[in-house]
C-alpha cells in the first residue's frame, strides 16, 4: 500500500519535471534529445552557472556550494568519480532516468542497509532498487506525513539522535532529494520579494519564478545537447537575473560568492597538508643530518604551508561573515594552525629540528583527519544557532580555549618523542630526553594559562548569556579535569615527583584529557548546554588511537625500566 | 603542651602538602568524570544527586580551599619572590569562596510569562511541601531523589505525617472507587479493553460519567464515549467532519500519540457508545465502523464483567468489559512514569501518610498539587510546590518574538519585549534577547525559554538571576589569570639565568 503510495509520489514528481520543460520555448527541433546522456561535460566552464545565487541552510550561497553539498551528502564523497559538483546536479536534473540505474545514492551504515535488506559490502546504490524496496518506501512515506517537532529551550539540552536512524533518515532524505532535483523542487533560486524572505524553487507556480524558470530551461536544454557555449550563454543570463532579482542584497555579496567559489575551488587546506608533510620530511632529515639545505627546504615548506593555512581560514572567515569556530572541523583547523604557531615561538628561542618536525608531522595529521571525513565533521559552512550571536564572548573564548589543546597537542607529539628516545635507549638519550621535556614544560605553561583563560572566559559568557558563571556542564567540567591533569602534572614536577620519563608520559596520556573535553563530550557524552556542536561519528577510531597511545606509554615504560636496572647493574 | 604543637605542625604540615592538593584533584577530577558520565545516562538532576550537590563533594571542594590557604600562610614571612603565587592562589580561593556566596545567597530561578500578562513570582527549582493547619503554616523541603536511589522517609512529628515515598518522575494514575449511591458525585465507571486491529493493539481506557475529559477518549482511530442518560444514543453527527485534535483521553489512559495521523483524520470515525440507564442497572451500546456499519446491543450490570463486545470494526477489533461501576468517584494516585529522564519525564511525586491511619489517610501529591487530607477530624491543607520567591516588582511580557534564519526554520533570534511593573507605574518596553539580559534592582532577567505555540510562540521563560558572589568571582579569575602568567615568566626568566650561568662557568 504504502510502497504503491511512493510510487504515486515519484510519478507525479516526474510529470511535474516534464510540465516545466513543456512549458519553454523549444529552440532545438527536438530539445529533450539527450547527448551523452549521465556522463560528465569535461572540460566545460561551468564558472557562470557555479556563481549563480542559490538561498539554502540559512544563507545564500554559490551554487557550487549548494551543489558540492548534495554530492557530499547523496554520494557520500567529494570526488565522486570526479565529478564537478556543479556537472553533477545538471545532470541528475536533466537525466534522471540515466541516473534511476546507477549506483550513487551512498549508505554509510552496516545495520541500516541490513534493515533495508541491502547487501553490506556495498557502499553505493541505485536509486531504483532503493525505491523497490519496502521497508525505505515505508519510511519515505512516514517522513513525509510527520514533522518533527520543536524544541523548545533555547539554550538547553536536545534529545540525543540515534547514528541508525539517522542515516536512515538520511537515506531516504538522498532518495527524496533525487526526485527533488529533477522536479525543479529542490533548486532553491527564485529570490524572495523581502530582504529576509524564503526563496522559492524552479518548481514554484508563481509569477516570480516563471523567468527564472524558463532560464534554467534553457541551461538543461544546452546541456542536454551538449553545447557548451549555449550552457555558458544560458548560465550568464541565469545568473544575471537571479542577481537581479535578490532584494536588500549588499554590494559585497557578489564578491562574498566569488571568494567563496575560489575558497571552494583552490583547496588551501589540502594545500596546508602537502606542505607540511613535506615540512615533516625535510625537518625529520635535518634531525640526522648538518646539511642546512634541508632545513631551508622544511622551514620553506612550513611556512608555505602555514600561509595556505591562514588564507583558507581567512578566507573562510569572510565568507561565513564570522571566525570560524563552531565545530569540530573548524576547530580542528584552528587547533592545527595553533601547533605550529606554538612550535615557531619556541623555535624561535630553542633552534630544534625536532621540535618542527614534531609540529608539522602534527598539523598533517590534524589536517587529514579534518580533510579525510566530510560525512563526520562537516565542512559546510552553516549560519550560528541563536545562543552563539554573540560574537564576541563566543570568539574569545572558543579560540583561547582551542588554541590551549594546540600547546598540548605540541606537547603531547613531542612527549611521544621523549617515549621514543627511552624505547631506543641509545648512549646520551637522556640529556635528548631532558631537552624535549624542557619543550614540552614551556608548551604545558602556554597552555595552562590559555585554558584556565579560556574556561574562565566561558564562565564570563556563561555568565553573560545563560545568567551563571559556572553550572557543572559537560563541557565546562571537562575543561576543568584537562586543567587539573596538567596542574597536577606541573606540580609534580615541581616537587620532582615525576621525574623525566613521567613527564614524557604524563605529557602523552593528559593529552586524553583534552580529547575528551574537545571531542569527547561532543560526540560520545551528547549532554549539557554545548549542544550545538554535538554530532556522531569516530568514535571507534579515537578510542583505537587512544588505546595505541596507552600501549606505547606501557611499552616504553617497560624498555625505561629495563634500562634503569641495566644501568644499575653496570654501576 | 608538647604534644599538642607536635600534633597541630603536623596536621598543618598534611594540610598545606602537595600530597593532599594533588589527592584532592584526583579525588575532584574523578567524580567530575563520573557525574558527566551519569548526565550523559541519565540526566543532569543525577549527576548533581551524586556528585555534585552531594556531601562528599562539597567538603572536597571545602578541602581544597584549605590545603590552598595553609600552603600560602606555610610561606610566612611573605616576600616579594611569592607574589605571583600568592595571586593565583589568593585568586583560587576567591574563585570557591565566591561559588560557595552564590550558591548560599544568590537566586537562580525562572520566571514564566504569558503575552500580556505581568508576574514578579520565581520559581526556584527546589520542592517543598507545604503544611497549612488553621493559622498555621509550615514548610519541608523534599530533596529530589533519583529512582535507583534509596529515599529516605522525612518524619513531620508535629502533624504525626510522615513522607515515605518519592517517585522520581510519576505519571498520574486515576482510579474509580465505588461510592454511596447517594454521593452526589459518583457516577458511572467503565473500563474496557481494546485488542485486535489493524495496529495489534491491545490496551486499556476508563470512562466516567461526570464530567468533560473522561466520558470521551480517542482509541487509535476511534471514538469511546459514554453518555448521559438523555442523550441520543444512536444520532450522528451531519457535518461528517469531527474535529480531530482534540483528543480527549484521561492521564491514566494514554491513547497512542502515533495513530492521529493524517488518514485516519480523513475517513469517517468509527465509534463506540456507552448509555447507562436512568438506574444504571443497565448499559446500552451503539458501535458504528468506519464503513458505516452499525451494531448495537445491551450489557446486564450484573454480568457486566467479562462481556465482550464485537463493534464490527477493520481487523476485527473486540472490546471487553472489564469493570463496570454504577456509582463511582475518581481517586488519583501515581506511580513510576513510562518515560524516566529526559525534558519529556514528568516531575516527581511524594505520598504521605499518617501512621495506623488506615486507607483514607494517606495521599498522593504530584509536582503542583494541593489537597486537603481529613484526619481525626481535623482538615490539613497541603500543596507540593516548588519554591517560590516574590520580586518586589512585576515583569511584564508585552510581546515574544522568534525570527528564523532566510529560508529555512532554524531559528537566529528569541526576544521578549517586557515592561517593569511597580504598582500602577510601568517602565517603557526593553528587549530581553539572547545575550542580551535585562538588569533590574540587582536582578538580571535571561531569554532562557519559551512553550511553542500555535501560530506563533506566546509564553516566554526567562531565568532569573541575583548573584552576590558574581565580584569575588571575576576578581578571582582576573588573580588566577595574572598570577600564573607571572609565575610562569619568572621561572622562564629564572631558567634562563641559570643557563647563562652554566655558559659563564663553562667558558672560564
Amino acid at each position: 500500500m504504502s510502497r504503491f503510495k511512493a510510487w504515486a509520489v515519484v510519478a507525479l514528481l516526474a510529470l511535474q519535471s516534464l510540465s516545466i520543460l513543456i512549458s519553454t520555448p523549444a529552440s532545438a527541433a527536438d530539445p529533450f534529445q539527450a547527448v551523452r546522456p549521465g556522463e560528465p561535460r569535461k572540460g566545460w566552464n561551468f564558472r557562470e552557472a557555479a556563481l549563480i545565487p542559490v538561498q539554502s541552510g540559512g544563507r545564500v550561497k554559490p551554487l557550487d556550494t549548494f551543489a558540492r553539498e548534495i554530492l557530499l551528502f547523496q554520494t557520500g564523497s567529494r570526488f565522486f568519480k570526479g565529478w564537478d559538483p556543479v556537472d553533477y546536479l545538471f545532470s541528475v536534473m536533466t537525466m534522471p532516468e540515466a541516473w534511476e540505474g546507477r549506483e550513487f545514492i551512498s549508505i554509510s551504515r552496516g545495520d541500516v542497509k541490513r534493515q533495508i535488506g541491502l547487501e553490506e559490502t556495498r557502499s553505493r546504490f541505485t536509486p531504483r532498487e532503493l525505491f523497490a524496496e519496502s521497508h525505505l518506501a515505508q519510511y519515505l512515506n512516514e517522513v513525509e506525513t510527520s514533522r518533527p517537532p520543536q524544541a523548545a529551550n533555547v539554550v538547553g539540552s536536545k534529545p540525543k539522535e540515534d547514528p541508525r536512524e539517522k542515516e536512515l533518515k538520511a537515506t531516504v532524505e538522498r532518495l527524496v532529494l533525487f526526485r527533488r532535483l529533477s522536479s525543479g523542487d529542490a533548486w532553491p533560486v527564485v529570490p524572495g520579494a523581502e530582504p529576509d524572505a524564503m526563496w522559492q524553487s524552479l518548481a514554484a507556480p508563481s509569477e516570480a519564478a516563471r523567468p527564472i524558470r524558463e532560464a534554467f530551461a534553457k541551461m538543461a536544454v544546452a546541456y542536454l545537447a551538449d553545447q557548451p557555449e549555449a550552457f555558458a550563454q544560458a548560465s550568464k543570463e541565469a545568473r544575471a537575473l537571479v542577481e537581479s532579482r535578490v532584494v536588500g542584497a549588499e554590494a559585497s555579496q557578489s564578491a562574498q560568492l566569488k571568494a567563496e567559489l575560489f575558497y571552494n575551488r583552490s583547496h588551501p587546506f589540502l594545500w596546508a597538508w602537502v606542505l607540511y608533510l613535506t615540512g615533516a620530511v625535510f625537518w625529520g632529515f635535518r634531525v640526522f643530518s648538518n646539511r642546512a639545505l634541508f632545513g631551508q627546504v622544511a622551514l620553506g615548506a612550513t611556512v608555505a604551508g602555514m600561509l595556505s593555512h591562514a588564507g583558507g581560514f581567512l578566507l573562510r572567515c569572510y565568507v561565513a561573515g564570522r571566525p570560524p569556530v563552531t565545530n569540530m572541523y573548524e576547530s580542528i583547523i584552528w587547533v592545527s594552525f595553533g601547533v605550529l604557531v606554538f612550535a615557531f615561538i619556541l623555535y624561535r628561542t630553542q633552534r630544534q629540528a625536532i621540535l618542527m618536525a614534531t609540529a608539522c608531522a602534527l598539523g598533517t595529521l590534524g589536517m587529514v583527519a579534518a580533510d579525510s571525513a566530510p560525512a563526520m565533521m562537516d565542512p559546510g559552512i552553516h549560519p550560528l544557532v541563536p545562543v552563539l550571536r554573540s560574537n564576541y564572548w563566543l570568539t574569545i573564548h572558543v579560540l583561547t580555549i582551542t588554541i590551549s589543546y594546540a600547546a598540548f597537542a605540541l606537547a603531547m607529539g613531542l612527549g611521544n618523542v621523549g617515549l621514543w628516545q627511552f624505547i631506543r635507549g641509545q648512549k646520551g638519550y637522556m640529556a635528548k630526553v631532558e631537552n624535549l621535556n624542557h619543550l614540552m614544560y614551556r608548551a604545558q605553561q602556554f597552555g595552562v594559562v590559555l585554558l584556565a583563560a579560556g574556561t574562565i572566559l566561558g564562565g564570563v559568557w556563561a555568565d553573560y548569556s545563560w545568567g551563571r558563571f559556572w553550572g557543572w556542564d559537560p563541557k565546562e567540567v571537562w575543561a576543568l579535569i584537562a586543567l587539573l591533569n596538567y596542574l597536577a602534572i606541573l606540580h609534580g614536577r615541581y616537587t620532582q615527583w615525576v621525574g623525566q620519563f613521567g613527564f614524557a608520559m604524563w605529557s602523552v596520556l593528559a593529552f586524553m584529557g583534552v580529547v575528551m573535553a574537545w571531542y569527547g563530550v561532543n560526540f560520545v557524552l551528547g549532554v549539557g548546554l554545548h549542544s550545538y556542536g554535538f554530532s556522531t561519528g569516530g568514535r571507534g577510531t579515537v578510542a583505537v588511537a587512544c588505546l595505541v597511545q596507552i600501549f606505547y606509554c606501557v611499552f616504553a615504560a617497560i624498555r625505561h625500566r629495563q634500562l634503569r636496572q641495566a644501568k644499575k647493574s653496570s654501576a | 603542651m608538647n604534644h599538642l604543637r607536635v600534633w597541630v605542625d603536623r596536621t598543618f604540615r598534611f594540610l598545606c602538602s602537595l600530597k593532599l592538593a594533588v589527592g584532592v584533584m584526583l579525588v575532584l577530577g574523578a567524580g567530575m568524570t563520573v557525574a558527566t558520565v551519569l548526565e550523559s545516562l541519565y540526566d543532569t538532576a543525577t549527576g548533581q544527586f551524586w556528585v555534585y550537590r552531594a556531601g562528599w563533594f562539597s567538603f572536597t571542594l571545602f578541602l581544597l580551599g584549605v590545603n590552598i590557604l595553609s600552603v600560602a600562610l606555610s610561606r610566612w614571612p611573605w616576600k616579594k619572590r611569592h607574589l605571583p603565587f600568592l595571586l593565583a592562589h589568593l585568586g583560587i580561593l576567591m574563585l570557591l569562596f565566591g561559588s560557595w556566596v552564590t550558591q548560599k545567597y544568590g537566586l537562580d530561578g525562572s520566571l514564566r510569562l504569558q503575552e500580556g500578562q505581568a508576574s514578579g513570582t520565581v520559581e526556584i527549582n527546589e520542592a517543598k511541601l507545604w503544611i497549612l493547619e488553621g493559622a498555621d503554616k509550615r514548610t519541608y523541603p523534599v530533596k529530589w531523589t533519583p529512582p535507583h536511589a534509596k529515599f529516605s522517609p522525612i518524619q513531620i512529628p508535629e502533624l504525626g505525617l510522615e513522607i515515605d515515598q518519592f517517585l522520581s518522575f510519576a505519571d498520574s494514575d486515576v482510579s474509580f472507587l465505588p461510592t454511596d449511591p447517594k454521593d452526589a458525585e459518583g457516577a458511572p465507571a467503565l473500563k474496557v479493553e481494546l485488542a485486535g486491529g489493524p495496529m495489534r493493539i491491545r490496551q486499556e481506557f476508563q470512562l466516567w460519567g461526570s464530567g468533560p475529559g473522561w466520558n470521551q477518549l480517542q482509541a487509535g482511530p476511534a471514538v469511546l464515549k459514554l453518555l448521559s442518560p438523555t442523550e441520543s444514543l444512536t444520532q450522528v453527527a451531519e457535518s461528517g467532519a469531527p474535529s480531530v485534535g482534540s483528543p480527549t483521553s484521561g492521564a491514566g489512559s494514554p491513547a497512542p500519540a502515533s495513530t492521529g495521523n493524517a488518514l485516519a483524520a480523513k475517513a469517517p470515525r468509527a465509534e463506540l457508545r456507552f448509555q447507562p440507564s436512568a438506574d444504571r442497572t443497565r448499559v446500552k451500546w451503539w458501535a458504528r465502523s468506519s464503513a458505516g456499519e452499525v451494531r448495537q446491543g445491551v450489557i446486564e450490570a450484573k454480568t457486566a464483567q467479562g462481556t465482550v463486545i464485537e463493534p464490527g470494526w477493520k481487523g476485527g477489533v473486540t472490546i471487553t468489559v472489564l469493570d463496570y461501576v454504577s456509582h463511582a468517584r475518581t481517586r488519583v494516585g501515581y506511580r513510576p512514569a513510562r518515560i524516566q529522564y529526559g525534558p519529556q519525564a514528568p516531575p516527581s511525586a511524594i505520598h504521605l501518610r499518617v501512621p495506623g491511619g488506615g486507607e483514607e489517610s494517606e495521599i498522593w501529591l504530584g509536582l503542583g498539587d494541593r489537597a486537603i487530607l481529613e484526619h481525626k477530624g481535623r482538615n490539613i491543607g497541603l500543596a507540593y510546590l516548588n519554591r517560590q520567591e516574590r520580586l518586589p516588582f512585576g515583569i511584564r511580557l508585552d510581546q515574544f518574538d522568534m525570527n528564523f534564519y532566510p529560508g529555512s526554520r532554524d531559528p537566529k533570534s528569541y526576544q521578549s519585549k517586557v515592561s517593569v511593573v511597580r504598582g500602577q507605574a510601568s517602565s517603557p518596553a526593553q528587549v530581553i534577547s539572547m545575550n542580551e539580559p535585562l538588569h533590574e534592582g540587582g536582578i538580571t532577567f535571561y531569554q532562557a525559554s519559551y512553550e511553542p505555540g500555535e501560530p506563533r510562540p506566546t509564553v516566554s521563560i526567562l531565568s532569573v538571576n541575583r548573584d552576590p558572589g558574581r565580584e569575588l568571582k571575576y576578581w578571582g579569575s582576573l588573580l588566577i589569570v595574572l598570577g600564573s602568567i607571572w609565575l610562569f615568566w619568572n621561572k622562564t626568566q629564572q631558567a634562563r639565568a641559570k643557563q647563562l650561568r652554566t655558559q659563564a662557568e663553562i667558558s672560564t
